[in-house]
């Protein structure tokens, strides 16, 4: 149990909350560098095409620097043949005509190196959100199953939706950016430098003033962009929790509390998603300040060195436009920055994802079991919570073949002892054995290969009812198949449908009721045909008639298994060789039916008090 | 789309002061060259200090002036970009909010999501780069293009040459994009449902060793979704340097005529003219360079274009849905002479995609006060009764009557109001235990809220609880057991005073002992009428009236003893129950 101290919490408080609560993770911003580092370390092994990009950024760089030059040229050479032309000569077209194919060389050049860059990054960009998705997926089935009880789904889903495809709009253009942005700049600073040290001294002289307050604008913009994609996770957990409640929301007339909560959150979106955009607008604009006012100072300078005679018209045009290149770089940068942090933003919550701690080591790769017939469990203790203590010292031997029942009142346990056999959860004393060996010395798919079960909450998902049952054993044949759905009984609602076992299940299972949705994982189970079966309150909506022949179909499935059921339905458990009674996390009795009746202790009492009316 | 940015007029004030901006500040880029051909022009060729500098701080304040602008155009554009996505998302919510079940599944759960979160956030973004960029590319190209003509009509001819070209290109790529969207669209909604399956499911999937599969699965999807962004990426990055290539082609050809324009020029009698030509097309450089880029701009911005488009498509396709289950026109309050009388008038009821109707011509009533139950196979139609009570979905044929109303011509508040609903599937939100409670009744006194959880028989276990009621449920009450759940949504539905509590098989994880103290305890504290649906005889067997249904039709009716006699459904039932208690 968590805590939660004002008595009503909504909206993002509420999942802010949420947050707080999950004890085994803690979402502190982390250093954006080190996010930055791991996000870029995806593209390790592709080091080749990312220095090739770089080589053809460098090349493209030079050209684009080189273009303005040429066009500055041609201003010179165009002066100078009307200069001609006034002094009584005639234009010579010749240069004119070289510069200008030079010039539309140089674009061409520039153009198909531009092509190429994008076209690789492309690759690379998409390479590193597929890495990373596939990553976030594969991480999802190592986590223990105690990270999706302290999490919210929507907040999840949002992460590898939202988030990633955050990253995915911003990362193409970013890198280009970057290393182009990087080029260009030093390209352009060397030429301008070599052309006239002083111009340039001067032109750079707002740059530094920029820079600052670009830095200072960063620093909110980021603050901003983590909560706009921490609170559009929240909107997506509000979103996902309603819509999957929304009977109840129904029901109870909950709309209005709902679109309250919505609104609150939203509401918060709404302002961290305004201010982060605000913020990163504000760089552009003052960058651009830098832009002109570096251009103001040029003119006038510039005006200055042409009327002393000690710069050309040419090379005013020359160091205008390379005022303009050498600021791009840098506006571009900037805005870059603000597109990275968000995708840093992003990128973090993924990362936070992918670093929490998984399940404990597997056992031995090579250790199997050949056949899975004793199962004990020996002074096993567990908890959930650390501080409170569900099972305590449990003792129990099922051999090979029995039918086992566990039966209790609600919250006693039994479905914990499911889970800890399954390795759902890790015992946190003592030891489960299966033939003897441990089952932390094996690895969890070598377990669960023995094993089979079906739950309390039915778990189908969209597809075919086929499809959904074949998900025991793919492999199966026909026959097998077949007999599955004669044996769990699921087979005479299945005729009565239009499409029959092609029917596809709807994603709440609103075209089924409850009970044969139940019958369908029944079927599963038995067509997966484990060792060992567990059935966790499999028939709890299954009418008892429908039960009672499920039971006679699964009797000769039974013959040389061991199965667990978990049912408060006598007539699931009558016949069972051992029935467990478990009260506050410990067996209180254990007998067949009879000798518990008999007994007049408190299975005897459970069970009695269906008559009692 | 369009039908999407009229959101827009909801927020005049800013999206105007915006523009407003935005054309300011290309007004300002568009002076600065001009005053820069002036200094050239002027003041160098006269050796004119003085001028130069005038005209330099006149272009510093227009560049001063510029940030201040630009700085309100952010404010403003990112006001009305923000605003817009959380209007768009609230109406989506409420649209969501007023549908049915059946609705809902017609999009899906995990579509609805990703529209409601990643298909506004495009358009939000897109209203954004239409506030700050966009919308300057007309005005820069218009711009441009007058400034040119002013110059050198002629020359600006050339303009017309290269704009349609571009336009074309444009055209080609969009036509090729746009399917690419909608497929990718698609696939974040099967992403989505991917990822939610496995999250509810966790458990079965590993259980069943299933991972590996999954993942493959998993794997297809995303690499295809990757493939899509990459083909779409890859389109656009010959789009660009295309255009750079026909910009330059475009700047030779002017500089050729300009020249051959030059050299046509009389040197003596039209002497200013070839004086002036130089600083004159170096400006018109700069406008005819500033026309072509802002074209090109235009066309690489216009990328996000297709996909708002998608996404708009997407997001109308929620709003134009027709709610199946509506509030009436002029709606009539249930009558309080029939407080608590539920009754049903030959009702039948068939899910469109199953041939055979769920329920057939079935009629009964639930009497005041009195505990009606519902009893019969699995998927004999008994949770089907209950939901048409609550109208999650309406009756095909027949009518159902709430206190002599039919359910139809009433406020779906005022019949939810009066309905303590128990759904099969104990679903909790996320929250204190509390939070849930007061689901039931927001103003819920202590007493109150105490009373229903006695009754659940959840005091028992939400007393050991560190926190008591302020104990924390996870999501859908995963930190629960399953009896657990079920019975704090039990005590959910008391804390209300409902005139009608409907349990549709609300009591099938409670173990027998529970169970009977549990309705031994309604029994005493509630006055209502209770529609009870189950599967154990002994849940029902002191029930008012039994309903026994068969393949949706009612087989029997009547007291326990009466059904005993006259049923062979409910015999069989009942033998198959209860023989196990004999021995």
């Amino acid at each position: 149990m968590k805590k939660n101290k004002s008595p009503k919490k909504i909206g993002s408080e509420k999942y802010a909350q949420y947050r707080d609560n999950s004890h085994n993770e803690k979402e502190k911003p982390e250093n954006m560098l080190k996010t930055a580092g791991k996000l870029f370390s995806l593209l390790k092994g592709k080091e080749l095409l990312v220095i090739l990009t770089a080589i053809f950024a460098a090349v493209g760089s030079i050209l684009t620097v080189l273009g303005p030059r040429y066009l500055g040229d041609i201003i010179d050479v165009l002066d100078v043949q009307i200069k001609a032309k006034l002094a009584g000569g005639v234009m010579d077209f010749t240069p004119i005509y070289e510069i200008l194919i030079t010039i539309l060389l140089i674009y061409l050049g520039s153009s198909a190196l531009t092509f190429l860059q994008h076209y690789i990054m492309a690759g690379l960009v998409q390479n590193l959100i597929t890495e990373l998705r596939r990553k976030l997926n594969l991480k999802l089935t190592k986590l223990p199953l105690s990270y999706f009880d302290s999490h919210n789904k929507g907040d999840i889903l949002s992460r590898i939706t939202n988030d990633i495809d955050n990253i995915n709009n911003t990362l193409q253009n970013t890198l280009i950016q970057i290393i182009t942005s990087l080029v260009t700049f030093v390209g352009v600073f060397v030429i301008m430098f070599n052309e006239s040290a002083v111009l340039t001294g001067w032109s750079m002289l707002p740059f530094p003033v920029g820079m600052m307050i670009s830095m200072v604008i960063l620093k909110f913009s980021k603050y901003y962009f983590r909560k706009q994609w921490r609170v559009t996770g929240d909107v997506n957990g509000h979103i996902e929790e309603m819509f999957t409640g929304h009977r109840i929301v129904k029901a109870y007339g909950h709309e209005k509390k709902a679109i309250e909560e919505f609104d609150e959150i939203n509401e918060s979106l709404t302002q961290a998603s305004r201010k982060a955009q605000f913020f990163s607008g504000l760089i552009a604009p003052l960058v651009n300040f830098a832009n002109n006012a570096g251009y103001v100072i040029i003119c006038v300078l510039s005006g200055y060195l042409i009327i002393k005679g000690e710069a050309s018209i040419g090379a005013i045009t020359v160091f205008m436009t390379y005022t303009k290149l050498v600021t791009q770089p840098i506006s571009d940068l900037s805005m870059i920055a603000n597109n990275l942090q968000s995708s840093l933003a992003s990128a973090e919550r993924v990362f936070n994802v992918l670093d929490a701690e998984e399940e404990p080591e597997e056992g031995t790769k090579d250790l199997t079991l050949s056949s899975a017939s004793t199962i004990t469990f020996e002074n096993v203790d567990f908890s959930y919570v650390p501080e409170k203590p569900l099972i305590k010292d449990f003792n129990l031997t099922v051999n090979e073949g029995d039918l086992v029942a566990i039966v209790g009142p609600t919250g006693a346990g039994k479905t914990t002892i499911v889970n800890l056999l399954m390795r759902f959860y890790e015992i946190q004393g003592g030891s489960i054995r299966i033939d003897g060996v441990d089952i932390r010395d094996i690895t969890r798919r070598e377990l669960r290969s023995h094993l089979g079960m079906v739950l309390q909450d039915t778990w189908l998902f969209e597809g075919t009812i086929r499809e959904n049952i074949y998900y025991g054993r793919p492999d199966a044949t026909e026959a097998e198949f077949e007999n599955a759905v004669s044996a769990s009984q699921a087979d005479s609602f299945i005729t009565t449908l239009p499409e029959g076992l092609d029917t596809v299940l709807e994603e709440n299972g609103a075209n089924l009721s409850e009970g044969q949705r139940q019958l369908i994982t029944i079927a599963r189970a038995i067509l997966a045909s484990p060792d060992i079966l567990i059935l966790d309150e499999a028939t709890s909506s299954v009418d008892t008639r429908t039960e009672m022949l499920i039971q006679r179909g699964m009797h000769n499935l039974m013959q040389g298994r061991t199965n667990f059921v978990i049912a408060h339905r006598l007539s699931t458990i009558r016949e069972a060789d051992m029935i467990l009674v478990m009260n506050e996390g410990s067996i209180v009795e254990t007998g067949t039916h009879k000798v518990l009746m008999k007994k007049g202790g408190f299975y005897a009492d459970l069970y009695n008090s269906q008559f009692n009316n | 789309m369009i039908r999407l940015l009229k959101y827009l007029k909801t927020m005049k004030g800013s999206t105007l002061a915006a523009m407003l901006f935005v054309v300011l500040s290309q007004a300002g880029s568009l002076i600065l060259p001009v005053l820069m051909s002036e200094i050239v022009n002027n003041g160098i060729a006269n050796s004119d200090v003085p001028y130069i500098k005038k005209i330099g701080g006149i272009m510093m304040c227009i560049s001063a002036a510029a940030v201040i602008i630009a700085t309100f155009n952010s404010y403003f554009s990112s006001l009305t970009a923000a605003n817009y996505g959380k209007l768009l998302r609230r109406d989506l919510f409420l649209k969501v909010e007023s549908l049915s079940q059946k609705d809902i599944e017609k999009i899906g759960t995990p579509s609805l999501i990703t529209r409601c979160t990643n298909d506004v956030k495009v358009l939000q973004d897109f209203v954004l780069q239409c506030l700050r960029i966009i919308i300057s590319a007309p005005i820069m190209l218009v711009g441009g293009i007058v400034m040119a003509f002013v110059m050198n009509p002629t020359l600006s001819l050339i303009i017309f040459a290269v704009v349609p070209v571009i336009a074309l290109i444009v055209l080609i790529v969009l036509r090729t994009v746009m399917p690419l969207f909608k497929r990718r669209q698609k696939l974040l909604d099967s992403i989505n449902r991917f990822i939610r399956e496995k999250l509810t499911g966790t458990r079965v999937i590993r259980a069943f060793n299933r991972s590996d599969i999954e993942d493959a699965k998993f794997e297809k999807q995303n690499v295809e979704f990757s493939s899509l962004t990459l083909k779409f990426h890859r389109l656009m990055s010959v789009l660009i340097p295309i255009c750079i290539v026909l910009v330059i082609f475009a700047l030779d050809l002017l500089i050729v005529f300009a020249a051959k324009d030059i050299d046509s020029l009389d040197p003596i009698a039209e002497r200013l003219a070839l004086e002036n030509s130089i600083g004159n097309l170096q400006a018109f450089v700069v406008y005819m360079i500033m026309i072509v880029y802002s074209f090109t701009m235009a066309a690489a911005m216009f990328v996000i274009v297709p996909r708002a488009r998608i996404s708009a498509k997407r997001i109308n396709e929620v709003l134009d849905i027709e709610p199946t289950v509506t509030d009436p026109e002029s709606p009539v309050l249930p009558d309080e002479s029939m407080r608590g009388i539920v009754e049903f008038r030959n009702v039948s009821f068939g899910y469109e995609d199953s041939g055979k109707p769920t329920l057939n011509n079935v009629s009964f009533t639930a009497e005041k006060n009195k505990v009606t139950a519902i009893i019969g196979g699995t998927g004999c139609g008994k949770s089907t009764v209950v939901n048409l009570i609550a109208r999650f979905y309406d009756a095909t044929e027949g009518q159902i009557l709430f206190e002599g109303v039919d359910v139809r011509d009433m406020l779906q508040s005022e019949l939810h109001k009066r309905i303590g609903y128990i759904p099969q599937k104990a679903v909790l939100f996320s929250g204190s235990i509390e939070d849930n409670l007061r689901y039931g009744d927001e103003n819920v006194s202590e007493e109150r809220m105490r009373l229903a959880l006695e009754i659940s028989q959840s005091s028992e276990f939400v007393d050991k609880l560190p926190e008591g009621v302020k104990s924390f449920v996870s999501q859908n009450g995963t930190n629960l057991s399953g009896g657990q759940k079920q019975r704090l949504s039990i005590a959910r539905a008391l804390t209300r005073d409902a005139d009608v509590y409907i349990f549709d098989d609300s009591f099938s994880a409670l173990d027998f002992k529970t169970d009977a103290m549990l309705r031994q305890a309604i029994k005493e504290n509630i006055t209502a009428t209770v529609i009870i649906v189950a599967q154990r005889v002994g849940t029902i067997i002191d029930a008012d009236k039994i309903i026994v249904l068969d393949r949706g039709e009612i087989v029997g009716m009547g007291k326990h003893e009466e059904l005993m006699e006259s049923c062979s459904v409910y015999q069989e039932i009942y033998t198959s129950q209860i023989e196990e208690g004999d021995e």
